[in-house]
């Protein structure tokens, strides 16, 4: 039952990737808010949502580059965390969830690729008959729904019946949270290095350093 | 000239859909159709037949603008000639701001708060994040349209205006600030010496444009070594 309710509930989240509104939803952060309220921790699918918000955090869908699917990740990483924690009946592995996340990232793009080329087909359609115009473009909803189904659907049917191994937790945090962290870090600075905003970066590392000494 | 209530209503509803049926060959021109042709009231199927094989492609909060432009030469009953060249010039210039104005400053910036509020204070985090970016992007799709309408295709000289310029500059340097605090995500016990050189490397493959995944790739292998040698 969890499996369906997480399935629908990413699809339907990943529908504000592009398909509709783009509200920002689908962000790693706030999609881990709304599956951890449903899986009653929201604190943790927040935790889980901002690890994969911050590798994501340069991620430019520019013209016709088609980035990691970083929306999917996440979904797919709070997901298969609340599953993992219901399922294996300990705390799981973060590294795994990781894992997983970037893994449908990578798999994300690739349907997103398959996706548009049946918006292709729809619009091929329209050329035909310009009657249906909307049927055709109104369509494309129903097939973002239907890749965020077959994305997600098998991923979490799978997590939910695997255990997997739950060593090393306590070091996987503190290793991968650095790892993050840093990947978050150097995303910023590539983002925003710039001489005007270079002083309000060292603001930022110098209030970081008091919070740490103080 | 005003636009009217119920008609802005209707093209902002619609243009939520603006990229439902992205593909790489018309990339937005279906949800382009469908937008205009919620907006004109006469002359529907002679603008389909003209630009049913019109290429668009802009910043999806941006797109009110030149929607607002092509409705003012419908309802102004322009020569429809141009409309071609108009909106190949301006869905460019638009699309270049958009990315740069909410993909690269506005959206990372308010991402690093939500993640920094959240991780400290939980729900808060997201919810600032939602709050602020819709504000913002919903702003900005109804004054396209508004704008857009009323300016016709002089509408495009918007972007030399200097209020979206310190828009972007006061968002990067909130952005930038938020970086420089994002370790205080950490708790305070981590060995937070390794942040310096593995940030550095994270830049240097960022610079030189490897793909994400294999950057992804290297977090792994940098893992998997501590966990085999540390």
């Amino acid at each position: 039952m969890m499996v369906i309710s997480l399935t629908l509930l990413g699809a339907l989240i990943l529908l504000d990737k592009y398909a509709f509104g783009e509200f920002g939803i689908s962000q790693p952060i706030v999609a881990g808010a709304i599956i951890g309220a449903l899986c009653g921790d929201a604190k943790t699918g927040i935790f889980v949502g901002a690890l994969f918000q911050m590798v994501f955090l340069v991620n430019l869908p520019i013209g016709k580059d088609i980035p990691p699917d970083a929306q999917a990740a996440g979904i797919a990483g709070c997901g298969s965390y609340f599953l993992l924690k219901g399922s294996n009946q300990t705390e799981p592995n973060l590294m795994i969830v990781f894992l997983i996340g970037i893994l449908v990232s990578v798999l994300g793009s690739s349907l997103d690729i398959i996706v548009r080329r049946i918006n292709e087909g729809l619009f091929y359609r329209f050329l035909r008959d310009h009657k249906k115009l909307y049927i055709c473009h109104f369509a494309g909803v129903g097939t973002a729904f239907i890749r965020g189904l077959v994305l997600l659907l098998p991923l979490f049917f799978l997590v939910s019946i695997i255990k997997f191994p739950v060593s090393g937790a306590a070091f996987n945090k503190e290793f991968l949270l650095i790892n993050i962290v840093s990947l978050g870090i150097a995303n910023g600075i590539y983002l925003y290095f710039k001489r005007q905003s270079f002083y309000f970066l060292v603001i930022g590392v110098i209030c970081a350093l008091a919070y740490f000494v103080f | 000239m005003r636009i009217g209530l119920f008609r802005l209503l209707k093209l902002f509803f619609v243009s939520l859909f603006l990229q439902a049926s992205w593909s790489f060959h018309s990339m937005q021109s279906l949800g382009f159709l469908v937008i205009t042709m919620m907006g004109i009231d006469k002359k529907k199927s002679e603008f389909l037949s003209q630009h049913s094989r019109t290429f668009f492609n802009t910043h999806p909060y941006m797109a009110g603008f030149i929607i607002g432009a092509v409705l003012h030469s419908f309802d102004k009953e322009n020569s429809l000639e141009d409309l071609k060249k108009h909106i190949m010039v301006s869905q460019s210039a638009f699309a270049s701001f958009g990315d740069t104005l909410f993909w690269q400053t506005i959206r990372p910036t308010l991402l690093v708060i939500a993640i920094i509020t959240g991780v400290k204070y939980g729900l808060i985090g997201p919810l600032i994040f939602l709050l602020l970016y819709n504000l913002i992007h919903i702003y900005f799709r109804f004054y396209g349209f508004t704008t857009g309408y009323k300016m016709g295709w002089d509408v495009i000289y918007i972007l030399k205006g200097k209020n979206l310029y310190w828009i972007q500059r006061i968002s990067e340097s909130i952005g930038a600030f938020c970086i420089g605090l994002l370790p205080i995500i950490l708790d305070k016990g981590f060995n937070l010496l390794f942040l310096i050189p593995l940030s550095g490397i994270f830049i240097i493959l960022l610079w030189k444009r490897v793909a994400p995944i294999l950057i992804l790739t290297f977090v792994f292998i940098l893992i998997i070594i501590n966990l085999i040698f540390l």
